[in-house]
């Protein structure tokens, strides 16, 4: 009897785990589910350049199927949708994927901010929304610590050999997972003199697409 | 009196005097009280030095003796005496030269002697101290005190500019000013540039030599300018234009008159001169006559020989030449005949031919019979013919002499009878012209004596009309000269001097035509900023330098010409520029455009125009427009008559005026009053936001009180006369000064930027001080944000109360993000914690975890806060487990990086608790934790590990102390058990030692000593701890140390050296005990190099020791002197900051320092030159040169426009005890001010702080 009953209780902790490990997943966001990306510059403060599939822009940058030099004074958003994470699950462990083409400058870092401030349609260096009402950044190029982008960066990478940075986002996904901040995605910059950074447009091809990887599990799982 | 007259040479004793700008300062210091030094011309010979017993008097008769110290390079007399009150006016003489003159008389012969003009030229005295002020003028409420800066006696201007800090305090036009002298006398004064939020350019007329002026502002019943004086001005033009055209008419009346005489005149001179040059004539004619009447005489008695000469000659021919005829007509005879027997011949050949062709040959035989025939008889012929040719030839040549003689007698008959006409003619010729000549005499005769009466009423007439015309031509000259006299009165720019520049803010759109251009600029109102200008040349708008765009700059001066002759004016721009002269537009430059720069053909710029010698008033107008990467140049050259190259047009082409400086401003009613100036002190950036160090001084002239409050412009106020303010956005903010209870707050335009200086290691503990005594409330959430950003990385030590209220300050904004608001309250638990307020802090805690909305980042990162709290403030172990162990168990399952942070820190804890078994396990449960970084576990093997400790060590070998701190901070983030290695703890401990964490340093040190297994590191490990203990100042620890390091291991102490570092530790001390160290009675002399501020407010008196700078009472940046150099000449001239030879002593060998300075310039730019700055450092060890630089920068020093700019380098100090640091200032053009000087060590933390500050947050 006891013996059955252990064995019942095993079965059931069992099941409870392989439905567990079947909610506990993790997925991989791409260029697919790329829902915002811009690019803001500073000697052009009111010209904003998104990044979209269909984005055929004359800047420098080709965004499309091009290259990105991260310099100062020029900084990238971009923004994955996370529709795909089930509602009623917690983030285990994020990481976002960066490829890196080449670089100038000593072992150069790049600073990756979690975004505040809703941003969208036209936003430029100076503005972060423009429609009927022009909405600005508390400081242009969205520097406003605190208001336009997170008090803390998220990471400061230091570039130091080649190949793809991998960056844990976890705390970030987690705030956005749980609404206690609304997903605005994260800023690119450079905040070092004489620095450049490229990497390849988010929309590039599949190989060097940015990559957001995301591993949560159900909340109620101990 | 006049100036300027000529000296009296009947009295060799008596000199005029100069009193000399920078000799009289010297008076002013403590041993030479009241002193006064003089230069005399070179020519005063009598003035010998160490002979001549020579007396100074005062116009009040005192006598003063005197010495005559020297001669100067210039062979001027060098004379000094004691100042007689404050007067300004000396004679020198030589009492044994006239023993016998009383004093009465004496006096009575100066005085007279200057109702003669008798002397050189009287100066006032150069002094620092100001004449007593005048009484007050009714109505102005301000008034400020200039002097005029530089050798302004020895220039010629007539005018004077100054720049006044009237922000806020002037009509809107800026016209209440009045200018007086020391006396009250007023000076006509007129508002050049005028900007309601900052300064007011003010140029005024010169009273001769006088140094000082007051000039009154801030009434608002002022009218522009007297109107009396108006008037007087108006009706003097009236009087100039009335006697002007009273001259005209009757210069008209004497042209006419003269004109009618001249006429009359000139027919008398006519008839006269014909007359004249007739008589003149007959003379000649008649002296020539009887010559030619004699030649007629010789001409006919020449004839008569001729004739009969000839006729003898053919008398002689006769009898020679009939034979020669005959035989010459016989010889042609039988020349025919030999013709005719040669024609007979001929037919008689042709007859014997005819018959042989015939063949008939009798008919031959008889033809050559006649043929022969034929041929004798020719042959006779010829021979006759022959014989009769010779013997005419001979005939003829018997006749020739004779036939020649006769030919040379005909000959000399013609030619005697045509020289005997020709004589006759000339006779003739003679006679006839003296008849003429005659006639014409008593023609002009009679006519001259026709006229004769009418010229001396028309001459009379004439000199009349003239003599009106000079009288009325005199008086219209005194009419215009009293019209000038008084319209210089009301308008000093009549003297045509001074160059200045006015920036605005560019509000117009069109810069393709000049007129689009002159609307933009009617609209562009917004003045940024004026200044004395020098050249007309700059880059950039001075006044707003971060902003380089959208701003013209009006130039306005006048262009001195001394070679007339077509001359060609270039301004180089981007983008627009005109130049005016008189005017006129002489060149163009419309549109959007880049400098010219490169090679190009010298005449394919610029434009010509003939100038005559002269002054020309001219303006330059520049424009830039928002034009991405433009520069903002314009420059202003030219190409002179003949000159195959472009230069710009240099100082010496305009006309300057003198400088004033304002040294005091005054209240009406004698209260507090103070305007300000500013500098931007540093300014320095980290993780994007950039921080403006701005330091702030309220001016009077004095002392000024610390009620005075400021707004910064951001919401900030404080107060205190001096202050420093921090900005964390650049570009203009309007900053107010109130001091008068019952004037309007002092207002200025302050422009924030970063100016090209090095950041100082001392900024930060400045901006945090300013933090702390800055009223954060009335800051805005982006001021907080940034300042908490700035607390959080700053590192300094005094940052605690501040961030506690920027906690506050943040923590009531209900919208603050969630992680951003758990970093605050983890800050705020810290800061109450630093302040001894722990327990108060944990409390915080529960309110902490409610704000968090259960999102477990934030909820550890406040966990985090409060273990820090837990252990590092209250030392409680088991609390701050407490809250480790909860963040680690509540996220475990999630890859936070803080998490793994969290296991770290605890772990570190137990290390310094000394519970290594503890913190071993600790990090390595860290090493499994959320690992942030790429590929989570890709970097976990330990040759990477093992790479970078050795890289590390590399590092900090090569030198590279913050590589090597990098490295050890990503060990300690992706290894954290690599924290308990020997080497790990030895190259933290070296990072540490010097980074300035010695308490740190020596624990790491004593770690490695420690452990058996990195006995290899223990050598370094001792001297590591020894010099730990140097950098603390611990001297007895230190050589204890090293003594340890000697006696272990001698060949590593012999190696390093470190036999010279102990020496030199070991004077140190000895010199501390030597020097009453723990005296009571008496403060120790001794004192430990921790701060050397030298400013020049402790240098008052002492100024003869700034070398060629001279020390005066001015509103300067730091308290009430400036060190002022006069540079005006502008061929480089090298100033000497001896004075300013700063020594440095106990320096605790080698470290560095900080050295710098504010300054500023008036009219101080020049192409040509360089200005720059020298600061050097060298030993003061026994037996080294003083003047060896053991290190040495220089600077260049940027043309600020009158704004204060600061200088500033890192020097390293030399391994000594004692060195001296040097500045010299060299190639200046211009007038300089200087301020602040100061030297301050650096210690290893602030270096520490200032580069991780620089570095940001970077977790590696």
């Amino acid at each position: 009897m006891r013996t059955k009953r252990l064995l019942r209780a095993g079965l059931m902790g069992g099941l409870v785990l392989a439905g567990w490990l079947a909610e506990a997943r993790t997925i991989v966001l791409d260029a697919r589910q790329l829902e915002r990306a811009a690019g803001l510059e500073a000697s052009a403060p009111r010209h904003g350049w998104a990044m979209t599939r269909e984005g055929t822009h004359s800047w420098a940058n080709v965004i499309h199927a091009g290259l990105l030099d991260l310099t100062r004074g020029r900084c990238f958003l971009f923004a994955f949708s996370l529709a795909d994470i089930p509602k009623g699950h917690r983030i285990t462990h994020a990481e976002l994927v960066l490829p890196i083409s080449t670089w100038w400058g000593t072992e150069p870092r790049f600073y990756l901010w979690r975004v505040l401030a809703e941003w969208g349609h036209g936003v430029c260096w100076d503005y972060r929304l423009v429609g009927d009402k022009r909405l600005e950044w508390t400081r242009p190029g969205a520097a406003g610590m605190g208001s336009d982008r997170a008090a803390r960066p998220t990471a400061i990478v230091r570039l130091t050999e080649a190949g793809s940075v991998v960056i844990n986002v976890t705390e970030d996904l987690d705030l956005w997972q749980r609404g206690a901040a609304a997903q605005q995605g994260w800023l690119l910059s450079v905040e070092d003199p004489d620095v450049t950074i490229r990497f390849p447009s988010p929309l590039y091809n599949e190989a060097s697409s940015w990559k957001l990887r995301i591993s949560f599990e159900p909340e109620a799982m101990p | 009196m006049k100036r300027g007259g000529k000296r009296q040479r009947n009295l060799p004793w008596l000199a005029a005097l100069w009193l000399v700008g920078t000799a009289v300062v010297w008076g002013q210091t403590p041993t030479d009280e009241g002193m006064v030094t003089m230069k005399v011309g070179p020519d005063e010979e009598w003035l010998r030095p160490g002979v001549s017993a020579v007396t100074a008097i005062a116009r009040d008769g005192t006598k003063i003796p005197a010495t005559v110290v020297g001669v100067d390079e210039a062979s001027n007399r060098v004379v000094r005496f004691q100042r007689h009150a404050e007067e300004t006016w000396y004679w020198l003489y030589d009492p044994e030269m006239e023993p016998d003159v009383s004093d009465q008389e004496l006096l009575g012969r100066l005085q007279d002697a200057v109702d003669v003009a008798f002397y050189v030229r009287m100066k006032q005295t150069d002094t620092a101290v100001p004449p007593e002020s005048p009484a007050w003028i009714p109505g102005y409420r301000v008034r400020y005190r200039v002097r005029l800066i530089g050798d302004y006696l020895s220039s010629p201007t007539e005018t004077v500019i100054v720049r006044l800090p009237t922000g806020g305090w002037l009509k809107p036009d800026g016209t209440d000013v009045l200018v007086t002298t020391a006396v009250g006398r007023r000076r006509p004064a007129i508002v050049l540039s005028h900007d309601p939020q900052g300064d007011t350019l003010v140029q005024f007329r010169r009273h001769e030599g006088e140094r000082w002026y007051w000039v009154y502002a801030s009434n608002p019943e002022a009218t522009e300018v007297d109107p009396a004086l108006l008037q007087r001005i108006a009706d003097a033009r009236k009087a100039a234009e009335e006697t002007a055209l009273r001259k005209m008419a009757a210069l008209k009346v004497a042209g006419e008159r003269v004109g009618i005489y001249r006429n009359k005149a000139l027919a008398i001179e006519k008839e006269r001169d014909t007359e004249k040059r007739a008589q003149q004539e007959r003379a000649e004619w008649l002296k020539l006559l009887p010559e030619r009447e004699t030649a007629v005489s010789n001409a006919a008695a020449r004839v008569a020989a001729a004739k009969d000469k000839a006729e003898k000659t053919a008398a002689e021919l006769a009898p020679l030449q009939k034979p020669a005829n005959e035989k010459t007509a016989r010889a042609v005879e039988i020349e025919k005949q030999v013709a005719a027997a040669r024609q007979a011949l001929t037919e008689a050949a042709t007859a014997v031919e005819a018959a042989k062709q015939q063949g008939d040959q009798a008919a031959v035989a008889a033809a050559e019979n006649a043929r022969a025939s034929a041929e004798k008889k020719l042959t006779a012929a010829e021979e006759a013919a022959k014989a009769a040719q010779e013997e005419a030839q001979a005939a003829r040549i018997a006749a020739e002499p004779a036939l020649r003689a006769q030919a040379d007698a005909q000959k000399e008959l013609a030619d005697a009878e045509a020289a005997q006409t020709g004589a006759r003619n000339a006779v003739a010729e003679a006679q006839m012209r003296i008849t003429e000549l005659e006639g014409m005499i008593s023609k002009a005769q009679a006519a001259a004596a026709a006229l004769a009466p009418e010229i001396e009423p028309l001459q009379k007439a004439a000199e009349e009309a003239q003599a009106a015309a000079d009288r009325a031509a005199a008086e219209a000259a005194a009419a215009e000269q009293t019209h000038l006299k008084l319209a210089l009165e009301a308008d000093p720019r009549l003297h045509q001097e001074g160059l200045t520049v006015e920036f605005r803010e560019w509000a117009g759109d069109d810069l393709g035509r000049w007129a689009a251009v002159v609307e933009g600029l009617q609209q562009s109102s917004n003045i940024v900023g004026s200044a004395i200008a020098r050249q007309v040349l700059h880059v950039g708008n001075p006044f707003q330098p971060s902003s380089p765009r959208r701003f013209a700059a009006s130039y306005r001066g006048f262009l001195q010409i001394d070679t007339p002759g077509v001359y060609s004016f270039f301004v180089n721009s981007d983008d627009a520029a005109f130049l005016f002269i008189n005017q006129y537009k002489v060149y163009s430059r419309a549109g959007f455009n880049r400098p010219i720069t490169g090679v190009h053909n010298i005449y394919a710029v610029g434009a010509d125009i003939q100038l005559e010698a002269g002054v020309y008033p001219f303006e330059v107008h520049h424009v830039v427009g928002n034009t991405p990467d433009g520069q903002g140049l314009c420059a202003l050259a030219w190409l002179r008559p003949g000159s195959k190259q472009w230069e710009f047009v240099p100082p010496t082409a305009f006309r300057h005026a003198a400088i004033g400086a304002v040294t005091a401003v005054e209240a009406w009613d004698g209260g507090p009053l103070a305007v300000f100036d500013y500098g931007v002190d540093d300014a320095f950036t980290a993780d994007g936001l950039t921080l403006y160090l701005v330091r702030f001084e309220a001016q009077h002239g004095g002392i000024v009180s610390d009620h005075v409050e400021w707004s910064f412009g951001d919401g900030a106020r404080r107060r205190g006369a001096s202050a420093t303010h921090l900005y964390v956005r650049p570009g203009d903010v309007t900053v107010t000064l109130k001091s008068h209870p019952k004037m309007p707050a002092f207002q200025r335009r302050c422009h924030i930027w970063a100016p090209p200086t090095p950041s100082s290691p001392h900024s930060l503990a400045r901006a945090v001080s300013v933090l702390n005594q800055t009223d954060l409330s009335a800051l805005g959430r982006l001021l907080l944000d940034d300042m908490y950003h700035f607390l959080l990385i700053c590192g300094q030590p005094e940052r605690w109360p501040a961030m506690e209220r920027v906690c506050r300050e943040l923590l009531k904004d209900a919208k603050l993000d969630v992680a951003y608001r758990a970093d605050v309250r983890a800050s705020l638990m810290e800061a109450m914690a630093r302040q001894g307020r722990g327990r108060e802090a944990l409390a915080e805690l529960d309110a902490a975890l409610a704000e968090m909305k259960g999102v477990r980042s934030a909820e550890a990162q406040v966990l985090m806060g409060a273990a820090n709290v837990a252990w590092n403030s209250l030392r409680d172990l088991a609390a701050a487990e407490g809250f480790y162990a909860r963040v680690i168990r509540e996220n475990e399952r999630a890859r936070l990086p803080l998490v793994r942070r969290a296991a770290v820190a605890w772990a570190d804890m137990y290390l310094e608790a000394g519970d290594t078994a503890k913190a071993a396990a600790t990090y390595r449960l860290a090493a499994g934790l959320g690992r942030g970084g790429p590929g989570g576990e890709r970097l976990t093997d330990a040759v990477t590990r093992g790479a970078l400790l050795r890289v590390a060590e590399q590092q900090l070998k090569s030198g590279n102390p913050r590589q090597s701190l990098r490295l050890l901070r990503r060990i300690e983030e992706e290894f954290p058990e690599q924290k308990m290695e020997g080497l790990y703890r030895f190259l933290r401990a070296e990072a540490d030692r010097i980074g300035g964490r010695y308490d740190a340093a020596v624990r790491n040190y004593e770690a490695v000593l420690e452990m058996r297994q990195w006995a290899g590191y223990q050598p370094a490990a001792l001297a590591g701890l020894a010099d730990t203990y140097r950098r603390m100042g611990d001297e007895k620890q230190a050589l204890e140390w090293y003594r340890r390091t000697a006696e272990s291991f001698p060949a590593f102490f012999e190696e390093r050296q470190l036999s010279n570092t102990v020496a030199l530790l070991e004077n140190q001390l000895a010199r501390r005990e030597a020097q009453g160290e723990g005296a009571t009675n008496t403060p120790p002399v001794w004192t430990p190099f921790a701060g050397y501020m030298q400013d020049f407010e402790g240098l008052a008196g002492q100024t003869n020791r700034l070398g060629r700078a001279y020390l005066l009472p001015a509103m300067g940046l730091v308290g009430p002197h400036v060190a002022f150099v006069d540079a005006q000449s502008g061929t480089g001239v090298e100033w000497d900051l001896d004075g300013l030879k700063l020594h440095l002593q106990n320096i605790l060998g080698g470290g560095k320092v900080w050295l710098e300075f504010w300054y500023r310039d008036t009219a101080g730019i020049s192409p040509e030159i360089q200005p720059r700055v020298r600061a050097w450092m060298a030993t003061l060890a026994p037996g080294a040169h003083p003047n060896h630089a053991t290190d040495a920068r220089e600077v260049r020093l940027e043309p600020t426009f009158g704004r204060w700019r600061k200088v500033a380098t890192r020097l390293n100090l030399p391994q000594t005890q004692d060195a001296v640091a040097k500045i010299v200032l060299a190639e200046l053009a211009g007038l300089y001010e200087v301020d602040g000087v100061s030297v301050r060590p650096i210690t290893d933390r602030e270096e520490d702080a200032f580069l991780t500050f620089v570095e940001g947050v970077d977790p590696q």
